[in-house]
């Protein structure tokens, strides 16, 4: 499956996507901001008449009576979904591999796997099958798998893009997320989602249209490092390339502390708490047939049990954290932490126009070429995870590939409504 | 030691479509018929609240003198039946609409409290056949106000004046149809008996569905009977969930309440918080038309006014206002009442006519009840006016 | 889950003050609407509504093929033991 790493090599696939593309194409608006654009899409975003299983076992034979917002509102720029993407078991992120599904292959529709991510999209955009690619982020999915595979991942402001059709597993702080190389395509892209409102989100608000450009606004770019942060060594000389090249463009870049050792746990608290409430929704009725004799406990009991087992853990750790004896303790005290966190980024951003942080701090093993990603799994989110905690956007710019280990990526966060910003950042930091 | 009871009632809003999708809620449709990907839960649908849900809640807040909110928020209620296919209900736990409130019972003058009222999704259905059950999902998202009265209620009869005047209040509003025997209202009755003062702590028997506001009566009597007997053999009752036998008048257990259900309530993320203007608590509350607590109270006071004809009354406009227009002239309580609600219902019967919707006009019905004791007109010659100021 | 409980440590030994926790536990569902900067209630942020009109998403034959089981008197399940009072 891989030459290169994270790249697949996959001639059927390819013809595939070339296929459906000239078939949809035909019937494609033309004149829109997305003319003809192929776009991927990961397993947990609705598609009507397509089999929605969000990697997981429980709903291996779904399909999905309608089509999620963000795939209609693409579409009616002129792109064109081509394939789906499989993932981790419903967007899990932190979890190592829990792959639930096989790859399956289909005349039209195809699924992919990376070990290397949270989902193949990001794979098939750095392998140049697709341009564009949406996937969720609820903890930093899209921008970890982006960071893997050298492509740009970007989450929006919460509320920016609508929800609707999402199979989400924490809607407090989840967002569907965008994943290219393109910049340029990302703006149109992004312009489409978050331009209007959708009547079938109550909670979308979409984004102003005129925004203060990034350089013409006031503000240093802070850099979260130092001694509070976990990052190591090959993170850090990442950060230092980021900071020399807005240094050489002369913004006034400054390190600030990041004092959230606990947004990791936090997160995990109120995402778990959720996830078990958003998977309750899994029951046996999504099989094909009823069985004859049984009842419907052990019908219920047996079906949930094909649930893997991380989304078991979570499930129950969530379950545990809502319990009346325990929600004080555990559920209450992470929203504290939420509420803190978002707190310090507005201060932050009284000063700052930008964020820039590591992706993750490395804990790969630097020379076996093989990025196993999670070691500790909470560790890990503790970067990604604050922007999904803060309702901040933000994105996973590469920096530099062909290093054993895998490609190294920066994040850059900005603050709520202006997304547009992470963009211009990208074009600096890979100097388009 | 006396009877402690407190209702939950569930009330159906009368919408054209359901609390968080456009399905419609007409009673009775071919099972799967109303339902859409919303309200049965399909992967990746989100709630939409109905804006005629928020304005009948505000409605039946006035019209049952609670504070409204001006924030209120929602919340996911968790628990796991096949007839909830989310797996968890949409419901107002921290922040419900209204609180507080009460009804005056216009007999006894007793004011029942209110604890508070909240909006919420109903569940399916359940059908059982021989060999399978059938989950119908036409009702699963019916929006619902549920009412929760404090523990005031005394007796079977209290809880019963106290439900029909509820019911008459909230569809004079225009809340609900109140069709009980389409489930448009429903009982969930708590009972213990004990001390006013010092009641904490001590047991409470649930018993759920009561269909109609007899069986809730004969249910709260016979409980507080049986839980009597015991109290008296020297045995605490459980804290338990019973069912009431309606045929049989009995109850027996459910479940046991001790080992009460944490449903692990979640602040619902799919929803924003429900902010209710001040302007809009006002335009709501001048909408309103004379409410029938208000009617019974006045109607109460008149001598030989008996309560079910004043209920009567209350409850039908048209009748209303030529009692009205006729007292007023004639200061004749019975005799209106005999005319009006006994020999007029009787003509309309007879002659297709509506016996809640006479077809004249008040003030010819008060000139007619005048001319009777003026000239004191037997019998025969009032009916025959009568029939023909209904022109037959 | 022993990397969790550790963290979860963090959490619980973290000094958050009370009045915070206080301040959390009262403004535990407008957690939502903090996300902005004011921090304050924000009216503007009031869940959108829906006009009260009845219209089919999708059609039956649709949602039948992603229910399969959806049949004339419902959706068919096993037998469940009925709660005592459910009409049988």
């Amino acid at each position: 499956m891989k030459s290169d790493y994270g790249k697949i090599n996959n001639d059927v696939l390819k013809h595939t996507i070339i296929e459906v593309l000239k078939e949809q194409d035909a019937q494609a608006k033309s004149g829109g901001l997305l003319d003809g654009v192929p776009f991927a899409v990961q397993n947990n975003i609705c598609i009507a008449g397509a089999k929605l299983t969000c990697g997981s076992n429980t709903l291996s034979n779904y399909v999905s009576p309608y089509s999620a917002t963000v795939i209609e509102w693409l579409k009616s720029e002129g792109a064109v979904p081509v394939c789906t993407v499989n993932l981790e078991e419903f967007g899990l992120e932190g979890a190592g591999s829990c792959k639930a599904t096989e790859n399956v292959t289909k005349p039209d529709m195809m699924k992919y796997y990376s070990d290397a991510s949270v989902s193949g999209a990001a794979a098939l955009v750095a392998s140049d099958y697709v341009p564009l690619a949406i996937a969720s982020d609820a903890g930093g999915g899209t921008r970890m798998s982006s960071a893997c595979h050298g492509v740009i991942g970007m989450k929006p402001s919460y509320r920016a893009y609508s929800r609707f059709g999402l199979t989400s597993l924490s809607p407090s702080i989840e967002q569907i997320g965008l994943i290219s190389k393109d910049i340029p395509l990302l703006r149109a892209a992004h312009r489409c989602l978050s331009s209007k409102k959708d009547p079938m989100d109550a909670t979308h608000m979409g984004l102003e249209n005129h925004v203060l450009s990034f350089s013409d606004s006031e503000g240093k770019i802070a850099v979260f490092a130092g001694e509070s942060s976990s990052a190591t060594h090959p993170m850090s000389e990442a950060l230092q390339n980021a900071e020399c090249l807005f240094a050489n463009q002369g913004y006034l870049v400054q390190q600030v502390e990041f004092p959230f050792a606990e947004a990791a746990a936090a997160y995990y608290v109120l995402s778990c708490a959720e996830i078990s409430a958003s998977l309750a929704r899994i029951t046996p009725l999504f099989a094909a047939t009823a069985p004859n004799d049984i009842t419907w406990n052990d019908w219920y009991r047996s079906s949930r049990n094909q649930l893997g087992k991380e989304i078991k853990n979570r499930i129950t750790a969530g379950a545990f954290f809502l319990q009346k004896e325990n929600y004080n303790q555990y559920y209450l005290k992470a929203l504290a932490v939420k509420k803190k966190i978002c707190e310090y980024f507005r201060q932050i951003f009284e000063i700052h126009r930008l964020i820039i942080t590591p992706v993750f701090p490395s804990t790969c093993s630097v020379n076996t070429g093989n990025f196993r990603l999670i070691k500790e799994p909470l560790a890990v989110n503790e970067f990604t995870t604050c922007a999904n905690l803060a309702g901040l956007p933000a994105i996973a710019i590469p920096l530099a590939h062909n290093i054993p280990g895998g490609p190294i990526a920066i994040q850059c966060i900005a603050p709520i409504g202006k997304d547009e910003w992470l963009l211009d950042a990208a074009e600096i930091l890979m100097n388009k | 030691m006396q009877l402690i009871v407190g209702l939950e009632i569930h009330v159906e809003l009368k919408t054209n479509s359901k609390m968080f999708c456009s399905c419609g809620t007409r009673f009775g449709a071919p099972a799967g018929s109303q339902c859409c990907p919303i309200c049965m839960g399909l992967p990746g649908t989100l709630p939409l609240l109905n804006e005629e849900v928020v304005r009948l809640g505000v409605i039946a807040g006035a019209a049952l003198h609670s504070e409204i909110q001006p924030y209120s928020s929602f919340d996911r209620k968790q628990y796991f039946y096949p007839d909830m296919p989310k797996g968890y209900q949409i419901t107002q736990h921290f922040h419900p609409l209204c609180l507080g409130g009460w009804l005056t019972l216009p007999e006894s003058g007793k004011r029942i409290e209110l604890e508070e009222m909240h909006l919420e999704e109903d569940s399916g259905k359940l059908v059982h056949d021989t060999d399978s059950s059938y989950i119908n999902l036409n009702r699963c998202g019916i929006p619902l106000l549920e009412i929760v009265t404090k523990p005031v209620i005394e007796n079977g009869d209290q809880a019963y004046e106290f439900l029909s005047l509820l019911r008459d209040t909230l569809v004079c509003s225009g809340v609900t149809t109140g069709k009980m025997q389409e489930g448009a209202l429903r009982v969930d009755v708590n009972v213990s008996l004990g001390n006013v003062n010092s009641n904490s702590g001590m047991y409470r028997t649930e018993m759920k569905n009561l269909s109609s506001f007899r069986a809730v009566r004969m249910a709260i009597d016979h409980e507080g009977e049986r839980q009597k007997k015991l109290l008296d053999d020297g045995i605490k009752p459980l804290s338990e969930t019973r069912r009431w036998d309606e045929k049989g008048g009995f109850s027996e257990p459910l479940r046991e309440k001790g080992n009460a259900i944490d449903y692990r309530y979640l602040p619902e993320p799919d929803l924003l918080p429900l902010f209710i203007s001040e302007d809009f608590i006002h335009q709501c509350k001048k909408s309103l038309p004379i409410l029938p607590e208000e009617t019974l109270l006045r109607l109460i006071t008149i001598p030989n006014m008996k309560s079910n004809q004043a209920s009567i009354l209350a409850n039908n406009r048209q009748l209303l206002a030529c009692f009205d227009a006729a007292y007023a002239r004639t200061r004749d309580a019975k005799r209106i009442l005999n005319w009006l609600l006994g020999d007029y219902r009787a003509i309309a019967k007879k002659n297709n006519l509506s016996p809640e919707n006479p077809p004249f006009d008040p003030n010819d019905f008060a000139e007619l009840m005048n001319l009777s004791i003026e000239r004191d007109l037997n019998y025969q010659e009032i009916r025959n006016k009568m029939m023909l100021m209904c022109r037959l | 889950m022993n990397d969790f409980s550790v963290l979860l440590q963090q959490v619980l030994l973290e000094d958050i003050h009370k009045e915070e926790l206080n301040a959390a536990l009262n403004a535990v569902t407008r957690i939502l609407t903090d996300i902005n900067a004011e921090g304050k209630e924000n009216p503007s942020l009031s869940t959108a509504l829906r006009p009260d009109e009845e219209m089919q998403f999708v059609s039956f034959q649709e949602l039948q093929h992603s229910f399969p089981m959806m049949q004339e008197k419902g959706i068919k399940i096993s037998r469940i033991l009925p709660m005592a009072g459910e009409k049988k």
